[in-house]
This record gives structure tokens, C-alpha cells and sequence, in this order.
């Protein structure tokens, strides 16, 4: 009787989750056609057990819950399959089914204790609430029903075999019906083929792919007006949200209190590809905006009926959010995505924005300068300007950085340690254009392009072989977006390649007579757009530097502020990022904070009660021990300013 | 917007950037077009010069449905004349920023076309056969005037209008050539003296040439050497007011 | 000493924005007999000869008073005229005193004629055009010079050219006995020409200190009668929009008073602000701190401002706001701290406590206004 029951149900709960997923399956496919093959749903298990385990085992709680949830959840499944879909009833695979329903029930009870107040005095709030709150109880009364009726010792009485068939009934509810009507375990599915059909494949082939994808303007590509303008697979991504909030948790601007929360922000999506309210959000939501106020649908305009500018606006393109979702979602890419639509079909960025991309329309530098002055900080430093008729090794790219005084300290100490190294190398004048950065993350991709095809033209008529910058967007735009439009160079980070002349002994630094305690703070465009976390501690530790690590560092270091013109859009908070940071370094006491960023110098050094900000050139020109008297000058120059 | 004018047009010319030299929108002309597009869909965009200028493309964004180009023939006011005799209301900036950037066009062209004239423009809302138009005073100050149609009106910089860079209209706009033949090609007189250019530098203020005493002589080198400001560490706070107030009277920036 | 100058400032530069000379006036005088000295020294009359030609200078006055623009369209004049030609200055609007005759004659004016009626406040263009088309008619006069200014002269000198077809030059920055000169080019190229017949002077072109005078006779306007019809039926005049200190944006604003985080009391700030018709200003710590809204912060990621006045209280001065009153003529400081780097910017600065300064102040306002006439 009862097995037939279990049949019955498993055929039924099975039948309705096709309906749902076919029905889910249809909001994706609202989505703009992408590439995909059938067979990319055979790398699920590796993608799975490595890449996204990867992500999840960082919090090893919710780790081992999960795969103990999750594994009994599965096997447990698999054997009701086999067991009572294919109605065998054998006694052996019920001992089965109850081994893996207890570890599920293990796991489900461990879900639910951290979100009660038992062991720790609060959940952590970038839980979201919500039907995530009913989670636990119904993984709960899923195990404990189908453990009770596929217990083969004893016959369940009467009143426990309802109770227990009610329990699973439940159960089954959220896993099946739930599914295809959004409920949180829709994350199952949805996880799993996002894994398969990923928008950028390239992240599982252990390959960096931070790089924006390139708008074709000439066939009106104007970036996501509405849900519908997504690709099928990021709108699948979006429905793979777990709503676990580290995002949430990681993100600056939500830390500052600006308009933004990662999560929110693929849940409106979400909202707007299944068409409704965000009413049910049940997490944090953006700052000053209440919840329910706002809805979409997949083909109505996303802002500002679903999602406010402001929000899209307070993004600093840090990745820091793309780097803690287990879900492996692309926060970033649907910001921008959003951001090219305003800026290319409504023209409104908002504050200083339009003022800079205008500048680089007409300038090509952000500020309407000479783009001679980008290297009037060289002309005393005797150094080579590029031309087409004389090769070098190395090029010289300084980015908009040339045009800051303080980041001109940075430069020359550059050439300082260059030169001290003897390396063949000329800076490129005049020829150089701003790279487009500012502009891509502004969602202005006509002028990005405009300045990189500019860029690349003038780069093809020059001989190098390689191109060095002290920038990381500058090694960002260079290294991984210009080959998009035909411009392929070896593009290097001064850290990486101090390192090599360190480790190579062509330069030679003596002990530092640094002696405050000191910190480096990771620019994200050049640890996690480009994954360079060593190389800067390798040359601080060559000098005999001490990094005391801030809580956050390496890829998952806290943002500056400066990232994605942010500083531009300027987005009200209830503080500013770089003093959040700072609070960062003044925790561990640190009264260095080494940088390696003209952006992070900026900003960091915009808080008025601060550790000193030094690059990490400038302390390993300090540490040079060739003396000839040109040399000295520029120490004690520098020095002097620094003081 | 409103129906109760017939025809809107507004001039825009050829702007370049200083710095690069890049060609450009004239900013000033663009806040003429967007108060235009704020009054009515259907304007008439004219400019005098070359339809390949890459500055007409920024017009485009900045949303000018179509660009009329009249040939630079030597009479650039008797060639807009002939364009504009049927026109409600013409809008143009104040001054352009390239060539011959004199501020001047417009009042020729009004006198030309005997039309009102309104400067310093802010604000307009357009009414049957007039417009009331709010005009830029300095120190904050502002004035409302009506101005019965047929005018042109000249817009202020800081016109209370928001410019939209809009890459996407740049595929919808279009721009035209007019004809050469329907201009009036005669040389006319020209009316300024002749003008030659060189690179900025910076302009000696004209001063009286004057003989100095010995004590003036030396005042001057003094007064001239000392740079910085005063600073007043010293004294009470009614002093040290009153220092202000000095200050503040010596330069004139303050009438009590 | 070395300014930091960030280059991330945001540039701006249309036609209209002329760079802004630095302050050149530093030197505070504080004796009143030092004052006295200064402001008169000896001078001589520039001619005695009776004139045979005429210079003819048209500015409006404003509030009764005529600036130091108009003055410097005058002692152009003066500079340029030969012993035989006088001087006429047609001041259009009211002249309050002698005083302001005074300043006529120190700038050098000869001949002084008045039309009291066409005050700039009213908007009467046909009728001022008619005014000194008549006048020019009469005076015959070799040159005209306007200062290019927004309260009229710069729009009535433009249409008095267009009007008679005349050779002019508009936004002349500099000017001798040989040549005008104006910016082009959002001042990348510098045009030259001969003298036309009407200038129009950019402000700042012209010492209108002199070493002589003129004689600032007053003389009797000829009756002109006015075709005024015309100009009543074309234009309406609405009348002058009443512009509290607080209204005006920041941008526009003549006189600025800006706190700090050394203003620990908002409300003495906007007494005083409101002493001295100013606008209120802040740093970015006040305006991050929530203590005045964000459209108040003047700096590179502010408002970037222009006013006559600048009055910096308890700011210390950070680069960034320093970039933001980069254009401000005059710039008073008032801080704690004498090594604040807002000390070497400003032109005047006061070292003491903002609030108890800022008091003072209010009260010798007070004070001053009850006195004045």
C-alpha cells in the first residue's frame, strides 16, 4: 500500500517537475539566442565537484551541510527512482534510501541551526529570509517522512504512516512543484545547467575571462534595455541564485550604504524575467529604496520600473561579488550590460560622467589635457618617446595616471628602478589615447571602441615586445579586451615585471629602511581582473618588507572606490569606500599601505587621516643601490614631497 | 511643447576643442538645440559650412532630427536670411568656438531679418505669438521679459537645460545639403576690418604710461614683491573682524 | 612652494570660459591714513586743450554705482586719446553721488552725460538703441567703447553694430594705441585686427588705475525723444526675479561663505551668510557628514565655483577643495590652524576660533549697516 504510494508520488512529483522546468525553461528562453551544445551538459559533475566546490568549500560550515544535504538529497532520489519508479521494493535498496535520508536529514538540520539563533547569537543577515527560511523545514520533513516510510524493520502505525506521508507530501511539494514555480530549490536545476551552458565557458578551463564582450553598434547593439535583451544562459544564471548574500557581504558599495546589493540585484532580474514584484524579496535591500516598491517583466523596460539607475550607477566593477558567488553568476556583466543601455540610448550617466566621456571624445585623455603633458613628468628623466622608427623592448603605457602629480612620484620611481636595471624601454608620448577603461565600465562602448581601434592602430605602427604599465586598468583594457578587437600584446603589470627583473637579478635592491608596519592593498583590476596577488608581496618581501595582511587581500581584497567611474557617478552612501578601507588598514595598525594603482593612490589617499600610501615602486626605489647622482636627486626629491 | 508656433529654428556651428583641436559640438549652440527640442519635435537645424564635419555627428546625439547645411558662401547672414524668413522663433548660442566667434551673428541676422532680440536666455515657455523668456543677470540676478514673435533668442551657457549625449541617435539623424545655387553667392563688403590670428598668449593690459617718483618707484617694487596673503594672528575677535570688514570694503565687496 | 594641481579636475572649457587672472591685490592695508595715501596720490589733469574729436564710452550703471568694468572701458580711453580728444561717459541708469562722479574722473572721463531712464533692470532695447543712436548722431564721436558685460552693454553694443554696420570688435582682451585683440578658439588662438569703430572690452584688459584724471564735467543730456512704441509692443518687461543668496546655485554665486569642520555651529554660519546676502558653501567632510547637503560641497567632486568672495571657514583646505575655488578673486580664510594649507591660498587670513570670529563678524555687520547711510 504504502509503496504504491511512493510510486505514485514519486511519478506524479516527477511528471509535475518536468511541467515546472518546461515551463521555467520558457522564461529562459525569452532570452537572446546564445551558443550552446547538448553535450556541455556532461561537464556538469566536474564543474560541479571542482569549480563550484571550489567557492563553497571557502565557508566549510555551509560546505559540508550542503554536500551532505544536497549528496543524501540526490542519492536518496536516485534509489526512490530505482526503487519505487521502477517498483522493485527491495528491502536492500530501502537500507539504502534510509542511510541517505538520515545524512540529508543530518545536513538539513544543520541548515536549519544556522539560521536559528541556537549557536551562533544571529544568522548572518545577507541570509535572505523568505521562503529561504521554510527551506530547511521542508528538506526536513522530505527526509524525515520518506525515512519513516521506507523504514523496512517495522510497520509504521497507522497515525505515524500518515504523519509521515503528509511530511514527505510536503516535502516533495517543495522540491518538485516548487521548482518550477520559483521556489528556492529551483537553485538545483537551474544551478546545475548554468553550470553547463555558463556565458563565459572560458572560466572553467582554468582560463581568466574578466574581459567585457564587445557591443557590434553597427547592427544597433545598445546593451539590455529589458530582461528579454539578455542572453537565454545569463537569464538562466540569474535563476541559479542562492540567495546566500556573500555577494551581498563582499560588495562596497552595499558596505557604504550606496544604493546596491548584488543580491537584490539578480533577484529583480530574476523578478523581471518571471514577471512580478520584488514583494517577496525577503533580503537586505539597496539602501534608501524600500522593497516592493518596484516590478518588471521580460519585456518591459528594466529601469527605472524594476530596477532604480542609481543602483546600476553605485557599481564599482570590483568583481568582488562575482568572485564569492558559489553560483559562479556574473554580477558585473549585467550591470554593464544595463549601464550601455542607459548611456548609449538615453545619454544619462549621471554627475561628472558625461563630462568625462566627452572629454574623451574630444580629448582622448578624461580631463581635456594635451595629450603631450600625459609625459612632461619624463622630460627631465632622459627617457626615449617611441617611434615608429625606433624599436624597443619595452613599451611604456602610463595611462591617466601621468596626468596626477602624486601618481607622477609613482612613474618616475618606475624609471628610476628601469633604468637602475637597464631595461630597453621608451614611454609612448603623444601616440598614447586613453585605453577606453572609464568609458567601457560607463557603459559608453562606442567611445571604448573609438579609443581602442585609435590605440591599436598607433600601437601596430610602433616595434616593441612587450607593453609595461603601473596601471592595472590600463593592463586590463590592453591585455584582455583589445584582443577582441584585433589587438594582441604582452601586456605587463610593473609588479610582474619587477618581480622577473628581481628574481632574474637584473635589478638589485638592498634591505628596506622601512621600518612602520606595513600592508598592501590588492587593486582588483590587477588581482582579481588579472589574478597578480604574488608578485607585488614577492618584491615588498625582496626588500625585506613585512606584509601584514588586512582582513580582506589577494582575490578577495576590499575595493579602493575608484573602479568603474564610480568616483564619476559619484552615488550617494551613508560613507565612502576608500574610508572604509583605511578603517581596513588602521585595524591591523598598519602605517604603510603599499599600493600598486594610480586609481587606489587616489582614492586612498583622498581619506584625510591615513596611513602613508606608497606604490610599490616608490619603496623599492628607495631600496636601489646603484648611486649615481642623477639617481639621488630623485630620492631625495621624492622624499621631500612625500614628507 | 506646444503647437502655437509654427516653425522653430535653431543655428548651430562647428565647434573645436581648444586643447586638441578636435572638431566638435559648440556647447553653446547645443544648449540652443536642446531648448529647441524642449519646445518642439519638428525644428529646423541649419548650419553654415561642411556637411562632412564630424562636429555635425555630436549634433546628431545631442538630438537634432536633421541637419540642414547651407554652403559657407562669404554672406553667411544673407545665406541663413533666406533659409529663416518664415520662421516663428530662432535660437542660437551665444557665442561660437571657431573662427569668427564674435557673438555678433545673431544680432546681424535680426537686424537682417528685422526680428526681436532677446540675450542671455535661460528659460523659455513659448505662448500664441510670444514667448516669455527668463534672462541671465550676473550675481544671481534674473528677469522675466515676453517677447512678441517673430525673435531670436540667445541662449546663455548656463541655460537650465540638460545635454544628452546619445550615441544611439546618431543612426537616426540625418543631414542634408542645401543647394549652392539658392544662395546668394555675391561677394558682399565685408564689414570688419581685416583680422589675422596667431597662438594664444597671454594679453598685456593696456596701462598709462606714467613717470615715477623715486618713493613711488620703490612702492611699487615692494607692493609688487609681496605675494601670499596677510595673515592676522594678532588681536580680538572684533579686530579681527574688523580686518575682514576692511578687506572686504577695500575690494569693494561689500556696499555697507 | 609647489601647488599641487590634481589632474583629475574636471575641465570644462566652452568659448565663454575665459581663464580668470589670479588675484593680484594681496596686500591688505589696515591703517586708514595708509588708505588715505594711496587713494589719492598727486595727478594731473590729462588735457586742458579744448577738445577737437570725442571718445565716447557707454556703460550701464548698476545700483547707482558704475563698476570697475565700465572704469576700465573709460580709462581705455583716456589712455588711448590724444590731447585733443575728450573723453564722454554716457552712463545709462542712475549715478548715485559724487562719489561715483569721483571714480569717473579718476578713471578719466572728461565729459559726463547721464540718461537716468534706461537703468539695465528694465528691459527697454529698442529705446536704449534709439537713445544712443541719437546721442552718437550728436556727439559724433571717433570711437566707442562698451565693457562686454551681461548687464546690457555687451548686448546693446552688438546691436548698436549690426544697426549702423559699424567695424567692431567683441570680446577684446587686449587693446593699445594699434590693435585689438580677442580670444578665439576657446582661447587657443588670439585675433588680431586695427582699432574698429566700436570695442567692446573684456573685463580686467585695462589698468584703470591712472596717473591723471579727467575733468568728469556733467554735462546736460540733450532732450532725445524716444520712438518708444516700438519697443513696448515687441518686448514686456516682467519685471527683475528676486534672487535670495540661498537660491542662487552655487556656480553662480558672487560671495560664498563655506564651512568646515571647524564650524561647529551651522546656525552662526547661515547668520552670517545671510549678513552679507551670501551663499552657503561646504567641505566635504561637512557634506559627507550630512550636516549640509551634497549640492552645498564646493571641490573637485563638488561644484567647482567662481565667486568674487570666498570666505573659507574652519576648511582646512585639501587639495581637492582648493581646485574647487581655483577661480575665486578673493579668498578670506578663517581657521584654527595658521599651517592649514588654505592659509597659503588665501588672500586674507584670519587665525582664531570660526565661531567666536564669525560672531564678531555678525555683530560689526550689524553694526555697519545700522551706520550706514
Amino acid at each position: 500500500m504504502l509503496n504504491y504510494f511512493i510510486t505514485a508520488l514519486f511519478w506524479l512529483a516527477t511528471f509535475i517537475l518536468l511541467v515546472g522546468l518546461w515551463r521555467r525553461a520558457q522564461l529562459w528562453r525569452n532570452g537572446q539566442a546564445a551558443e550552446w551544445k547538448l553535450t556541455q551538459l556532461f561537464t556538469i559533475p566536474k564543474r560541479y565537484f571542482v569549480d563550484l566546490h571550489h567557492v563553497v568549500a571557502r565557508e566549510p560550515y555551509i560546505a559540508r551541510t550542503h554536500v551532505a544535504t544536497a549528496g543524501g538529497a540526490v542519492a536518496a532520489i536516485a534509489l526512490v527512482a530505482i526503487n519505487y519508479g521502477l517498483m522493485l521494493y527491495s528491502t536492500m535498496l530501502n537500507w539504502a534510501i534510509v542511510i541517505a535520508t538520515c545524512i540529508m536529514f543530518i545536513g538539513a538540520f544543520f541548515v536549519w541551526l544556522r539560521r536559528t539563533s541556537l549557536i551562533t547569537n544571529q544568522p548572518p543577515s545577507r541570509l535572505s529570509k523568505g521562503n529561504w527560511s521554510r527551506l530547511p523545514y521542508s528538506l526536513l520533513a522530505f527526509s524525515l517522512g520518506l525515512l519513516l516510510l521506507t523504514l523496512p524493520i517495522t510497520t509504521l502505525s497507522n497515525s505515524i504512516a500518515v504523519i509521515a506521508a503528509l511530511l514527505l507530501l510536503a516535502g516533495s511539494a517543495e522540491l518538485a512543484l516548487g521548482i518550477g514555480m520559483g521556489g528556492p530549490m529551483k537553485h538545483a536545476i537551474a544551478g546545475l545547467l548554468h553550470l553547463a551552458f555558463h556565458p563565459r565557458q572560458e572560466r572553467f578551463n582554468d582560463q581568466l575571462s574578466t574581459a567585457l564582450k564587445p557591443l557590434n553598434l553597427q547592427e544597433k547593439e545598445f546593451g539590455i534595455n529589458k530582461p528579454s535583451d539578455f542572453n537565454w544562459n545569463q537569464l538562466l544564471g540569474f535563476d541559479a541564485c542562492v540567495q546566500c548574500g556573500k555577494c551581498e557581504a563582499a560588495c562596497p558599495a552595499f558596505a557604504a550604504g550606496q544604493p546596491l546589493n548584488p543580491k537584490k540585484l539578480i533577484q529583480d532580474l530574476v523578478v523581471g524575467l518571471s514577471s512580478g514584484t520584488d514583494a517577496s524579496f525577503a533580503g537586505s535591500p539597496y539602501a534608501g529604496i524600500p522593497v516592493g516598491t518596484h516590478a518588471g517583466s521580460p519585456n518591459q523596460a528594466i529601469v527605472p520600473a524594476l530596477i532604480e539607475a542609481q543602483t546600476l550607477w553605485a557599481c564599482t566593477t570590483c568583481r568582488a561579488c562575482v568572485q564569492e558567488c558559489p553560483m559562479l553568476i556574473e554580477h558585473v556583466d549585467a550591470i554593464v550590460g544595463m549601464r550601455r543601455n542607459l548611456t548609449l540610448t538615453q545619454g544619462s550617466a549621471p554627475n561628472k560622467a558625461p563630462q568625462l566621456l566627452e572629454n574623451l571624445r574630444q580629448t582622448a585623455n578624461q580631463n581635456g589635457e594635451d595629450n603631450l603633458a600625459r609625459y612632461y613628468w619624463a622630460i627631465d628623466l632622459d627617457v626615449k618617446t617611441i617611434s615608429p622608427i625606433t624599436p624597443v623592448d619595452v613599451l611604456l603605457v602610463a595611462g591617466e595616471g601621468a596626468f596626477d602629480m602624486r601618481y607622477q612620484r609613482t612613474l618616475r620611481a618606475l624609471v628610476k628602478l628601469l633604468k637602475a636595471a637597464k631595461v630597453d624601454f621608451a614611454v609612448m608620448g603623444a601616440l598614447e589615447n586613453d585605453t577606453g577603461d572609464t568609458a567601457r565600465r560607463l557603459g559608453d562602448e562606442a567611445t571604448f571602441q573609438m579609443l581602442a581601434k585609435r590605440n591599436i592602430a598607433n600601437f601596430n605602427t610602433l616595434k616593441f615586445k612587450r607593453i609595461l604599465t603601473a596601471d592595472p586598468h590600463v593592463l586590463h583594457c590592453l591585455k584582455n579586451e583589445y584582443p577582441a578587437f584585433g589587438g594582441h600584446y604582452e601586456v605587463l603589470h610593473h609588479s610582474t615585471f619587477l618581480a622577473q627583473l628581481v628574481a632574474n637579478g637584473a635589478l638589485k635592491l638592498s634591505k628596506s629602511t622601512e621600518t612602520r608596519k606595513l600592508t598592501y592593498h590588492d587593486p582588483c583590476y590587477l588581482a582579481r581582473y588579472n589574478n597578480e596577488t604574488k608578485s607585488p608581496r614577492a618584491l615588498l618581501k625582496s626588500i625585506g618588507l613585512r606584509v601584514n595582511e588586512m582582513e580582506r587581500s589577494g582575490l578577495r581584497g576590499r575595493c579602493c572606490g575608484g573602479g568603474g567611474g564610480a568616483p564619476l557617478t559619484d552615488i550617494a552612501g551613508k560613507q565612502r569606500i576608500p574610508d572604509i578601507r583605511i578603517a581596513d588598514a588602521r585595524s591591523i595598525g598598519a602605517e604603510v599601505v603599499a599600493v600598486a594603482c594610480p586609481q587606489c593612490t587616489a582614492m586612498l589617499e583622498g581619506v584625510i587621516e591615513r596611513p602613508e600610501v606608497l606604490d610599490i615602486a616608490e619603496l623599492l626605489a628607495a631600496s636601489l643601490v646603484v648611486a649615481s647622482s642623477a639617481v639621488t636627486g630623485l630620492v631625495i626629491e621624492s622624499t621631500v614631497v612625500a614628507a | 511643447m506646444t503647437d502655437s508656433l509654427k516653425r522653430i529654428a535653431v543655428l548651430v556651428s562647428a565647434g573645436k576643442h581648444p586643447v586638441s583641436g578636435q572638431p566638435r559640438h559648440c556647447r553653446n549652440d547645443s544648449l540652443a538645440l536642446q531648448m529647441g527640442l524642449n519646445l518642439a519635435n519638428d525644428i529646423l537645424v541649419l548650419h553654415a559650412g561642411e556637411s562632412e564635419n564630424p562636429a555635425l555627428q555630436d549634433y546628431l546625439a545631442l538630438g537634432a532630427p536633421q541637419i540642414n547645411v547651407i554652403p559657407t558662401t562669404d554672406n553667411i547672414v544673407n545665406n541663413l536670411a533666406t533659409q529663416l524668413t518664415n520662421t516663428d522663433l530662432i535660437l542660437s548660442g551665444t557665442r561660437a568656438e571657431n573662427g569668427d566667434d564674435s557673438g555678433l551673428l545673431p544680432y546681424l541676422l535680426a537686424t537682417k531679418l528685422n526680428l526681436a532680440l532677446v540675450a542671455d536666455v535661460v528659460e523659455i515657455k513659448a505662448y500664441e505669438n510670444k514667448i516669455e523668456i527668463l534672462q541671465f543677470l550676473p550675481k544671481g540676478r534674473r528677469r522675466r521679459v515676453t517677447v512678441c514673435l517673430p525673435a531670436l533668442v540667445v541662449v546663455h551657457p548656463s541655460a537650465a537645460v540638460t545635454l544628452n549625449f546619445i550615441h544611439a541617435r546618431q543612426n537616426l539623424g540625418s543631414i542634408s545639403t542645401l543647394s549652392a545655387s539658392n544662395f546668394d553667392a555675391k561677394h558682399s563688403q565685408s564689414d570688419l576690418k581685416q583680422w589675422h590670428t596667431c597662438p594664444a598668449r597671454k594679453p598685456i593690459k593696456l596701462a598709462a604710461s606714467r613717470t615715477l617718483t623715486g618713493h613711488e618707484r620703490l612702492m611699487a617694487a615692494i607692493s609688487s614683491k609681496a605675494k601670499g596673503g596677510a595673515v592676522v594672528n594678532e588681536g580680538n575677535n572684533v579686530e579681527k573682524a574688523q580686518v575682514i570688514l576692511d578687506y572686504l570694503r577695500e575690494h569693494q565687496l561689500i556696499d555697507f | 612652494m609647489t601647488t599641487r594641481i590634481n589632474p583629475h579636475r574636471q575641465a570644462q572649457v566652452s568659448a565663454d570660459d575665459l581663464k580668470r587672472e589670479p588675484a593680484t591685490i594681496k596686500r591688505i592695508v589696515l591703517s586708514k591714513a595708509q588708505i588715505a595715501v594711496e587713494a589719492h596720490p598727486a595727478k594731473w589733469l590729462r588735457t586742458l586743450s579744448k577738445p577737437k574729436a570725442r571718445l565716447l564710452v557707454i556703460a550701464h550703471s548698476d545700483r547707482g554705482a558704475v563698476d570697475d568694468h565700465a572704469l576700465q572701458a573709460i580709462a581705455a580711453a583716456a589712455i588711448l586719446a590724444d590731447a585733443e580728444t575728450a573723453v564722454v561717459a554716457l552712463i545709462l541708469g542712475e549715478l548715485n553721488d559724487n562719489l561715483i562722479n569721483e571714480s569717473l574722473k579718476q578713471a578719466g572721463a572728461d565729459e559726463v552725460l547721464v540718461l537716468p531712464s534706461l537703468d539695465f533692470q528694465v528691459f527697454q532695447p529698442d529705446i536704449e538703441l534709439s537713445a544712443i543712436l541719437s546721442m552718437i548722431e550728436s556727439l559724433k564721436p571717433s570711437r566707442i567703447f562698451m565693457p562686454d558685460n551681461l548687464i546690457g552693454d555687451g548686448s546693446l553694443g552688438r546691436r548698436l553694430i549690426a544697426n549702423k554696420q559699424l567695424t567692431a570688435a567683441t570680446h577684446v582682451i587686449e587693446i593699445d594705441a594699434n590693435h585689438v585683440a580677442s580670444a578665439q578658439t576657446g582661447g587657443s588662438l588670439l585675433a588680431i585686427s586695427e582699432l574698429p569703430e566700436v570695442i567692446l572690452l573684456s573685463p580686467n584688459t585695462v589698468e584703470s588705475e591712472l596717473p591723471f584724471t579727467g575733468k568728469a564735467t556733467r554735462i546736460e543730456a540733450p532732450k532725445i525723444i524716444i520712438e518708444n512704441s516700438q519697443n513696448t509692443v515687441t518686448y514686456q518687461d516682467l519685471g527683475m526675479q528676486g534672487s535670495k543668496a540661498e537660491n542662487i546655485a552655487l556656480e553662480d554665486a558672487d560671495f560664498i561663505v563655506s564651512a568646515g569642520n571647524g564650524v561647529q555651529n551651522l546656525d552662526t554660519l547661515a547668520n552670517l551668510a545671510n549678513a552679507l546676502s551670501a551663499s552657503i558653501g561646504a567641505s566635504r567632510v561637512v557634506t559627507d557628514g550630512g550636516r549640509l547637503p551634497r549640492s552645498k560641497q564646493v571641490g573637485a567632486t563638488g561644484k567647482t565655483v567662481t565667486a568674487s568672495t570666498y570666505m573659507a571657514i574652519g576648511i582646512s583646505g585639501a587639495v581637492q577643495h582648493l581646485q574647487g575655488i581655483k577661480d575665486c578673486r578673493h579668498v578670506i580664510a578663517i581657521n584654527k590652524d595658521a599651517s592649514a594649507p588654505i592659509i597659503k591660498r588665501a588672500d586674507l587670513s584670519i587665525i582664531g576660533d570660526a565661531e567666536e570670529v564669525m560672531q564678531a563678524l555678525i555683530a560689526e555687520i550689524t553694526k555697519a549697516k545700522v551706520g550706514a547711510p
